[in-house]
């Protein structure tokens, strides 16, 4: 079996603020190998975008406190320097983000930008990397490439904006990919369009990629593996499929019978999870889930339940037995 | 903003026609008194007509580049004051460098490097300079620098354009509060520019801090900065009165208080008037350069 | 390393809950709030202490001076501080200490009444504009440049020539100079809080137009031009002090500050304490209102600290 890509070793990841601890994450971990999807999906707030931007050492030291081991190609990247972290961003570990018309800088040419990630770790001059530009742009399905990478971000659709990050991130062919919600600010149609071009370049280049949503829908049929967070710690992680046939978490089976679905029999209600996530300050003793919970117990609010299960397919609840009863009423699997 | 012009220049006429105070008595001097000299001398002035048609009369002698003739002096203003562009010319000059070279270096300082002793040094130094008026900082500057250290001379100008010497002094009194101003708001937008969305995207390429912040950092937050500079100097060369007037520096702003002590009227139109379009014509520069700037605003 | 802000805020109330204010209730917590964070900043509260000092000094100033302002004793011209005379005597001989005390009267009537006309001014025309929009907007808008190009002071100076010297012209000019920036900010203040969610929201649920302005509208765009008026008192009195400074401003034998650093700086060099100490009481005056101003900045905005 192939070493994994990325392996995240208990993850911590604690913001000390004037109101409190912040435990954004908190003991997390998980693996994703080469040319894999791994979907993470949780409400804001889960702490799914703060493990990728710990990824790429983006989060900062104070306030935050981050402790663990992230592992990439067996490098762990908490102790890397600086310098080192710089090198990997944009060449070997690339990132996009949400809305595309804030993360692009409105003073400078489309082209220009796609150029300057080039341009900071190859030596090469402006004419080359902006010949690149504008074949990337192409590539990932600009129009009139060479034209529109003189114009500047305000000028593209939201779709195209999204395209010209890709371009991007993907430039120097990285072997990893995250995607924070880079489908969120877009409109339905155009997220079709875009997930679709991320699942073809990842064909033809191998990357892999870490689908960050709280979108289970746009997870569904793109990634490989899934991961539920909640409230910054791992609440399930299995293979897509598995995952939305046969979940085992409660957090899992509320969000999957919460959702309309048009090839179901109309059996059921929609059931909406009763209650608000945590504030990350005050975490709930225990399972952090439990006070929503449907199945939860005395000993749901003592102990905070370990991720059990075959390691294809784990879950971190102490009631999974019964999770797994209340599907088939559920309407799921 | 012609009509801008236009608007500030009738309510100054007007203002000033409705002045009390005999402008004949100051032009004619003692021969005022009698009847037949003054109906000259009002004749001569226009002042015999009524308001509208003077003004007509004015503006129509502007666009000739005549601006009539001072009382006091008994000469064409145009000439009084064409000596005297320069050397506020020279002093605005001055004062603007200052202001951006502090204003700017301070602002950057302070945002990149947030909450060091370097930021409250310069929190508080912008603060408690906004809170001095000129002519506070410029009689402490001639104070110190000049009654006590004898660094500085303390006379009118001497010397040339690059007479540093005597130019320091007003320069850096006109620069102060603007300098402070300048900073705060180089260090608010460079805040708020940090925080940005593409600024997390740069560093997510492998840019260093020192390109983030020099490259794209710098260029966004520069444009209100730049906009703000720009509206200043169109103040400052319209003359700084207080400063002018405790540096005995021989520009149109002491011209201008000179003329009121003395209600030199034509001279107070002339200045006042070339002020306000200097700060118009700037303005419109300003934008220019501001969509320049900014590519946003360049399309529309 | 970037720096990445926290991700929940517990400041903010969750998205999906429909904002307190389409129901017509002011967030009342957010005054407390707000004079929470004011009172934290210590040099707003420097600041707030300051101009409650001058405001004492201005309200008590017959209690508190030691001699009349206005008498003279010529045998006692430009002595140096003494146990008689704590801040020395002017070219009259008139008491220092009392004149600086009775100048606090002069800065705060003129500060305030001329930013309060300026405020008045600026909202009514800047909201008529906002909210009206079209011609009037236009018009309006218009005249406020010609007043933004003019410079305060020489505008100043020219409504005081014609009206002639005193307190009453001076509050005037520097009010009607200063009108257009505050119209300004609420015109653009109006204009974006106008469009937002929460006025839609009170409009579909049948509130009258005159609620949405009073109730919504002005509320939320008025938070800036507060904060400028409060800073600009300070500007105000600096504007003041230099009319008179310039022999343009109060009448002459009034004891206000711009008069005696004017009249102190005749002797320059020789008897410094006479424009020094004035200078010392307008520095301190303007900070305060600075500080005050800036501490009111940061309480309602603390994210831009």
């Amino acid at each position: 079996m192939t070493a994994p890509l990325v392996s995240i070793e208990d993850l911590h990841v604690h913001f000390h603020t004037d109101a409190g601890v912040v435990k954004a994450v908190d003991g997390v971990s998980w693996s994703i190998e080469p040319g894999e999807t791994l979907g993470i999906v949780g409400e804001s707030g889960s702490g799914k975008s703060v493990s990728a931007l710990a990824l790429m050492g983006l989060v900062q030291q104070p306030p935050a406190r981050i402790t663990g081991r992230i592992l990439f190609r067996d490098r762990d990247l908490l102790t890397a320097s600086e310098d080192e972290l710089r090198s990997l961003r944009g060449r070997d570990i690339s990132m996009i983000f949400q809305d595309p018309l804030t993360a692009l800088n409105p003073v400078y040419k489309v082209g220009h930008q796609v150029a300057e990630v080039i341009q900071a770790h190859e030596k090469i001059g402006r004419i080359p990397a902006r010949k690149r530009a504008v074949d990337l742009l192409a590539e990932v399905g600009i129009p009139n490439a060479r034209i529109r990478a003189d114009e500047y971000p305000h000028q593209f659709s939201g779709g195209m904006r999204q395209r010209a990050m890709i371009a991007m991130a993907l430039a120097l062919d990285p072997a990893l990919l995250l995607a924070d919600e880079p489908t969120t600010a877009l409109d339905v149609t155009v997220q079709a369009q875009i997930m679709n071009l991320l699942r073809q370049l990842q064909d033809s280049r191998g990357t892999a990629i870490v689908l960050i949503t709280h979108d289970l829908g746009v997870v569904a049929g793109h990634a490989d593996r899934v991961i539920v967070m909640y409230a910054g710690h791992v609440a399930e992680s299995a293979n897509a499929d598995e995952l939305y046939h046969a979940p085992r978490h409660p957090y899992t089976l509320g969000l999957l019978s919460s959702i309309a679905r048009l090839d179901r029999r109309r059996t059921e209600r929609l059931r909406p999870i009763p209650g608000q996530p945590p504030s990350l300050i005050r975490v709930p003793p225990g399972c952090p889930f439990h006070p929503r919970c449907a199945f939860a117990t005395e000993i749901c609010s003592r102990e905070m339940p370990p991720l059990t299960g075959p390691a294809s397919h784990l879950a971190a609840c102490h009631h999974q037995d019964r999770v797994v009863e209340a599907r088939a009423e559920a309407g799921v699997g | 903003m012609v009509l801008v012009l236009f608007g500030a220049s009738i309510i100054l006429f007007v203002s000033l026609f409705v002045l009390p105070g005999d402008p004949i008595g100051t032009a004619g001097g003692e021969r005022a008194r009698d009847p037949a000299v003054r109906a000259v001398l009002e004749k001569r002035y226009y002042l015999d007509r009524p308001l509208p048609v003077q003004y007509v009369h004015y503006v129509e002698r502007v666009f000739r580049g005549d601006f009539g003739e001072s009382y006091r002096l008994r000469r064409p203003v145009s000439s009084i004051l064409k000596s005297r562009f320069w050397a506020t010319g020279r002093l605005a000059l001055a004062a603007i460098v200052l202001e951006i070279l502090i204003g700017v270096a301070a602002g950057m300082i302070a945002a990149v490097f947030r909450y060091s002793f370097w930021d409250v040094l310069v929190t508080l130094t912008t603060t408690l300079a906004i809170g001095v008026p000129t002519y506070v900082s410029g009689s402490i500057f001639q104070g110190i620098f000049a009654q006590k250290l004898h660094w500085l001379p303390l006379g009118t100008q001497g010397g040339g354009t690059w007479d540093i010497a005597h130019l320091i002094m007003p320069a850096l009194t006109l620069a102060s509060v603007d300098a402070a101003l300048v900073a705060r708001l180089m260090r608010g937008t460079m805040l708020e520019s940090l925080r940005a969305d593409y600024v997390r995207t740069a560093y997510a390429k492998g840019l260093s801090k020192r390109t983030v912040t020099l490259k794209h950092v710098l260029r966004n937050s520069i444009i209100p900065v730049v906009t703000y500079v720009g509206i200043a100097f169109g103040g400052l060369l319209g003359g700084a009165l207080i400063t002018e007037t405790i540096f005995n520096w021989p520009g149109i702003g002491l011209a201008l208080y000179t003329a009121i002590s003395t209600q030199d009227n034509p001279i107070i139109i002339a200045v006042v008037t070339y002020g306000v379009a200097a700060f118009v014509i700037v303005n419109l520069v300003v934008d220019l350069t501001y969509a320049y700037l900014d590519p946003r605003i360049r399309l529309e | 390393m970037t720096d990445t802000p926290p991700l929940i805020d517990e400041a903010a109330p969750p998205k999906d809950a429909v904002p307190a204010a389409a129901f017509g209730i002011r967030g009342q917590t957010q005054f407390g709030d707000i004079r929470r964070r004011f009172f934290r900043n210590k040099l707003a509260v420097i600041g707030l202490a300051m101009v409650a000092v001058v405001f004492l000094l201005a309200i008590l100033a017959p209690l508190v001076s030691p001699h009349d302002p206005q008498a003279q004793d010529l045998l006692h011209t430009t002595q140096g501080p003494s146990a008689a005379h704590w801040f020395g005597t002017d070219e009259l001989g008139r008491d220092q200490l009392s004149r600086i005390i009775y100048g606090t009267r002069i800065a705060i009537v003129v500060g305030l009444a001329s930013i309060l006309l300026a405020l008045l001014l600026g909202v009514i025309l800047g909201s008529i504009a906002g909210y009206r929009g079209g011609k009037a907007d236009s018009v309006i808008m218009r005249t406020a440049d010609a007043f933004f190009a003019f410079p305060l002071l020489i505008g100043a100076i020219l409504i005081i020539l014609v009206t002639g010297r005193g307190v009453v012209p001076v509050i005037l000019s520097i009010g009607i100079f200063t009108w257009a920036v505050p119209a300004r900010l609420l015109r653009s203040s109006i204009l974006s809080v106008r469009e937002s969610e929460y006025v839609e929201a009170a409009r579909s649920l049948g509130a009258s137009r005159w609620r949405i302005v009073t109730r919504h509208v002005l509320p939320n765009s008025l938070a800036p031009v507060l904060v400028y008026g409060m800073v600009s008192v300070g500007t105000a009195i600096v504007a003041e002090t230099a009319l008179s400074f310039l022999g343009v401003g109060v009448k002459p034998e009034v004891a206000d500050w711009g008069n005696m650093i004017s009249a102190g700086r005749n002797f320059f060099g020789f008897k410094d304490y006479l424009w020094e100490i004035p200078s010392l009481a307008v520095v301190f005056t303007v900070l305060g209102f600075v500080f005050v101003g800036d501490g009111l900045r940061d309480a309602l905005d603390p994210r831009l600290r």
